[in-house]
């Protein structure tokens, strides 16, 4: 038998051969990463929009419509925190009826994206939270990075993370006359709960519950037709 | 470059590799272990500006241990035994090169569970609370898992005469897993 300490030790023990990470490389992957995960845009309003993060301070709160055309059902800021100018969501806010251990419903959104890198892309789909109060809380920001943004198939997916001690449902977005979509959980299928956007019912939000980790994303039509899949990659983190 | 940069910098120099060793207890796998790291990095420096201020460091740990354990959702993996090939430590603890070959059999001997629970339990000290809580598994379970992984090993947990055991260091095998 080997003592506990000394197996501690063993583990801790460094490997010469080991070789050093690229700092320099990992960055500028990351800072792609990041802009893939875009937490808010400024656009029209010229100002940089606040990150709005779960569990974070700044609060935007659901009233009534604002007068933008941009955002055309949302109005920021709550009572006792600064004015937050333009949180770049598009369309209506869907509950998805899912809820949250701590409190409150997980909602997505599609949101507005405006990036020189990406001329691709103007919508991506965001996670948040709907207190119980009615404020939203923005959580991840997700957008395809490469290609159309609204070509047909699925776009944006995002897998089950824990974030901050949350399980994040997973979520996305497809394009197309999706009736069904379903994916692979634990070896059984299991169907999303969907939505189609407001303002393009052709853009279908879609997401299943937290720790669903999925595989063979598919979309059908009413007919049960498998439709195209498009970009079923699985974002993380 | 930004100062959140610089400090980004400061902070992957520091940890790089730590977390890269710990990838590769937990995956055996040099290359896997490489991408898992930078993987878990990548990841902190796109998330840099609401976990700087936090810990950034337990932020990448998790990140890390989420990429190895999505491994088991995959089709191929790993079937471990139950029972741990007769391969006793070597006797001569100075040779290094020898006990880190040890090292990798042994793990390599583990279910990718137990694995993942004998790593971040005694390479990241964390508690089996924590462990439970970074795997999404019931605390008993872990308790079991830890036990069982430590037996596999041929790893004595009892403790020296002049330190007694603390009573969060006490296995069990009882519980459940939660997924």
């Amino acid at each position: 038998m080997t003592d506990l300490n000394d197996f501690r030790t063993i583990l801790r023990q460094p490997d010469p051969d080991q070789r050093p990470l690229d700092i320099a490389q990992i960055m500028i992957k990351g800072a792609r990463v990041r802009r893939r995960h875009r937490l808010a845009v400024g656009a029209t309003s010229g100002l940089a929009v606040v990150a709005l993060l779960i569990g974070g301070s700044q609060v935007v709160r659901l009233t009534s419509p604002t007068p933008t055309a941009t955002a055309p059902s949302v109005q920021f800021g709550a009572p006792g925190l600064p004015e937050v100018p333009d949180d770049g969501r598009l369309g209506e806010v869907v509950p998805t009826g899912l809820t949250l251990p701590s409190g409150g419903e997980w909602v997505l959104a599609m949101k507005r994206i405006d990036s020189p890198d990406l001329a691709d892309t103007s919508i991506g789909i965001t996670l948040g939270v709907r207190q119980a109060d009615g404020t939203i809380v923005d959580g991840t920001t997700s957008n395809e990075t490469e290609g159309s943004d609204r070509s047909a198939g699925f776009h944006a997916v995002t897998g089950a993370m824990n974030v901050d001690g949350e399980d994040i449902p997973p979520f996305g977005y497809y394009v197309g006359t999706a009736a069904k979509i379903t994916a692979t959980v634990k070896g059984k299928t299991v169907r999303a709960g969907q939505a189609a956007w407001s303002e393009d019912p052709s853009v279908v939000l879609f997401w299943f519950p937290p720790k669903s980790h999925l595989s063979n994303l598919a979309a059908f039509d009413r007919e049960n037709r498998l439709l195209p899949t498009g970009n079923t990659k699985i974002g993380v983190g | 470059m930004a100062r959140g940069d610089d400090e980004f910098v400061e902070f992957a120099q520091a940890s790089s590799a730590r977390l890269l060793h710990a990838a590769y207890l937990l995956t055996g796998n040099r290359h896997q272990a490489e991408d898992a790291a930078q993987s878990a990095l990548v990841k902190t420096y796109a998330a840099w500006g609401r976990v700087r201020r936090k810990d950034a460091y337990a932020y990448a740990r998790t990140v890390l241990t989420n990429l190895v354990t999505d491994q088991w959702r995959r089709p191929f993996r790993e079937h471990a035994t139950e029972t741990m090939p007769e391969r006793p430590l070597p006797r001569d603890l100075a040779d290094d090169v020898t006990r880190r070959q040890w090292l990798v059999g042994a793990l390599d001997a583990l279910s990718a569970k137990e694995r993942a629970v004998i790593v971040l339990r005694h390479f990241f000290d964390l508690t089996e609370t924590d462990v439970a809580r970074e795997l999404n598994l019931s605390l008993g379970t872990v308790k079991s898992l830890n036990a069982r992984g430590l037996a596999k090993l041929r790893v004595s947990v009892d403790p020296p005469v002049t330190a007694p055991r603390k009573s969060s260091d006490r296995t069990s095998t009882s519980g459940g897993t939660r997924r």
